[in-house]
C-alpha cells in the first residue's frame, strides 16, 4: 500500500469541509474561482493558519512552499534566497552548498541569475526562483500557489516537466498546487479539487474531465 | 482520495507576535550577534544585523550631524545675544553649554531622527514584507520573522542612536563655535576646552542609555504595528506606518519625560 505524505481532515473552506489523503506520487491541483479559498486551503496545509488538531497530518516535516506573491527576501540575492532553507536547517550537503543551489536554479532555468538581486528579476523569473527555493532544504512535499503564473510558455514547460519528473522519480512524495490554469492542471495533476460555493469536488483528473460540475467550471473560466 | 465531513474552524495565524516575543528576539539576536560576528560564524541573521546597522548609520549620520550643527548655531546665537558681554559668555555660559546640549538638545534631536527615519523605515519594511509574503516565506523555511526581519532593524536602531548622540554633541559644538567665533572671536581650542568641561562621562553615559532605551521603545512600536497592523488591504502599508509614527512621536515624548524624571530622582536622592 502506498504511503500518505499528506492527510487533510475537515478543513472548512467556504463553509464546506475538505478531506483528502494525498498518496505517494500524486499531484493534486486545487482549482476554483477568484476568492474560492485556494490560497486559504494552502495556508492551512503549510501551517501558516491554525487548524484543529489532526486536521492536517504530514508524514514528513520537509515541506517546500511556493507563495502566490513569491515571497523572495528582497535584501538577499537569488543565490542566498535559494540557499536559505539549507542554511537554516544546517544541512550536511553532498557536493556543497553552491553546487546544490546551482543545481536547483538550473532545474528551473535560472542558473545565470544566481548573483542577481531579487528586485531586478521579472515576475516569471521570481516565480521560478521561488520554486527553486521551495525545492531546497530536503523538501519532500511541495505546496505551490500558482506555480505557473507569469511564466513564458518555454518556462511553463520546464516547470511542468520538472514537477512531474520530481514526483515520478520519488524525489518528491507529492505536490499540492493551486492554479487557475486548467490546461496546466490537466497536464500534470493526478487529481483535481474544485472549490465552489455550492460544494467542493474531488476527483481523478481523467474522471473530472467528464464531470458536469467540472465542465461547467471550465466552461465558465475558459 | 476520498471526502468526509469535518468541523468548521476560524482562520487564525499559527505564529503569534507579542511585545514579549519582539523583546525576546532583540535579546536573543543581540546576545549571539557579537560573538558570532567576531568568531566568523555569523549566520544570515547576524549578517543582516550588521548590514542594517551600517545602512542606518550611513543613512542618518549626515542628517544627524547637520541637524545638531544647526541646533548648535541657533542655540549659541540665542545665548550670545542674551548675554551681557563676551567675557561673561566665555567664562560663565559656555562651560554649561556642552552639558546642556548633551542632556536636553541631543536626545530630542536624535530621538526625532530615530522616530522619523527608524520608525517609518522599519514599519513600512515589515508591513510591505507581509504583503509580499516574505514574512510567510521566512516562517516556511523555519526562520522566525521576528528574528530575521525585526531584530536586525531594532538592533541597528539601538546601536546607532547612541552613536549618533556622540556625533551630535560634537557637531553641535562646531555650530556653536562658528557663531561664537563670528560674534565674539572665540578661539577654537579655548572654546572646545570650555564647552567640553561640562560633558562628563556620567552625563554622556546617561544620554547614550536614554537614547538606547528610546530606540528600543520605538523599535517595539514599529514591530508591533508592522506585524500586527491592519489586515492586508489596499494602501495598508501607508496606513500602518502613519499610525506607528503617530504612536512613536507620542511615546518618545513620554519615554523621554519618564527617563528625565528618573535621572533627576536618581541625582537628587
Amino acid at each position: 500500500m502506498s504511503s500518505i505524505p499528506l492527510s487533510v481532515n475537515g478543513i472548512s473552506i467556504g463553509g464546506a469541509p475538505i478531506t483528502f489523503d494525498l498518496r505517494q506520487g500524486e499531484i493534486l491541483a486545487v482549482l476554483g474561482d477568484n476568492g474560492a479559498g485556494k490560497s486559504l486551503l494552502l495556508a492551512h496545509l503549510t501551517g501558516h493558519l491554525r487548524t484543529p488538531k489532526d486536521a492536517v497530518r504530514l508524514s514528513k516535516r520537509e515541506l517546500g512552499v511556493v507563495f502566490q506573491h513569491h515571497g523572495l527576501i528582497r535584501n538577499l540575492t537569488v543565490f542566498e534566497n535559494v540557499a536559505l532553507p539549507f542554511l537554516v536547517h544546517a544541512l550536511d550537503l553532498d557536493g556543497g552548498l553552491e553546487q546544490q543551489v546551482r543545481l536547483r536554479l538550473g532545474l528551473v532555468g535560472c542558473a545565470d541569475l544566481a548573483q542577481e538581486k531579487v528586485h531586478g528579476l521579472s515576475e516569471g523569473d521570481k516565480r521560478c526562483v521561488a520554486l527553486a527555493r521551495a525545492l531546497s532544504g530536503g523538501t519532500r512535499l511541495l505546496i505551490a500557489d500558482e506555480p505557473a503564473a507569469s511564466l513564458s510558455p518555454a518556462k511553463k514547460t520546464i516547470v511542468e516537466q520538472l514537477l512531474v519528473c520530481l514526483v515520478q522519480t520519488g524525489v518528491l512524495d507529492g505536490i499540492v498546487l493551486a492554479t487557475q490554469d486548467l490546461d496546466f492542471a490537466q497536464r500534470i495533476a493526478t487529481h483535481v479539487l474544485l472549490l465552489h460555493d455550492s460544494g467542493h469536488m474531488l476527483a481523478k483528473s481523467e474522471d473530472a474531465a467528464q464531470d458536469e460540475f467540472f465542465k461547467s467550471f471550465t466552461g465558465r473560466v475558459a | 482520495m476520498n471526502t468526509i465531513a469535518g468541523p468548521a474552524m476560524p482562520f487564525a495565524r499559527t505564529l503569534r507576535y507579542s511585545i514579549g516575543s519582539l523583546l525576546g528576539a532583540i535579546f536573543v539576536v543581540g546576545g549571539r550577534c557579537i560573538p558570532r560576528v567576531l568568531t566568523g560564524r555569523a549566520t544570515v541573521i547576524e549578517r543582516e544585523t550588521v548590514r542594517q546597522t551600517l545602512g542606518f548609520l550611513s543613512g542618518t549620520a549626515g542628517s544627524s550631524a547637520l541637524t545638531t550643527f544647526i541646533y548648535g548655531l541657533a542655540a549659541a546665537y540665542g545665548v550670545i545675544g542674551n548675554t551681557a558681554s563676551p567675557e561673561v559668555f566665555m567664562s560663565m555660559v559656555l562651560p554649561q553649554l556642552g552639558g546642556a546640549f548633551l542632556q536636553f538638545v541631543i536626545p530630542f534631536a536624535i530621538g526625532n531622527l530615530v522616530v522619523l527615519k527608524g520608525v517609518v523605515g522599519m514599519t513600512s519594511d515589515i508591513a510591505s514584507m507581509r504583503v509580499s509574503q516574505e514574512v510567510d516565506a521566512l516562517e516556511a523555511v523555519g526562520l522566525h520573522p521576528a528574528e530575521m526581519v525585526f531584530a536586525p532593524r531594532a538592533l541597528a536602531l539601538i546601536i546607532t542612536a547612541p552613536a549618533l548622540a556622540v556625533l551630535g554633541v560634537y557637531s553641535a559644538c562646531l555650530g556653536a563655535w562658528l557663531v561664537s567665533w563670528i560674534s565674539v572671536g572665540a578661539e577654537f581650542t579655548e572654546f572646545i576646552a570650555a564647552y567640553a568641561s561640562s560633558i562628563t562621562s556620567g552625563a554622556l553615559l546617561l544620554t547614550v542609555a536614554k537614547l538606547a532605551i528610546t530606540a528600543m521603545a520605538m523599535s517595539i512600536i514599529s514591530g508591533y504595528f508592522g506585524f500586527l497592523g491592519a489586515k492586508a488591504e489596499q494602501g495598508f502599508v501607508g496606513k500602518i506606518t502613519t499610525s506607528a509614527v503617530a504612536t512613536a512621536v507620542f511615546s518618545s515624548i513620554i519615554v523621554n519625560l519618564l527617563l528625565s524624571l528618573l535621572t533627576a530622582a536618581f541625582k537628587n536622592g
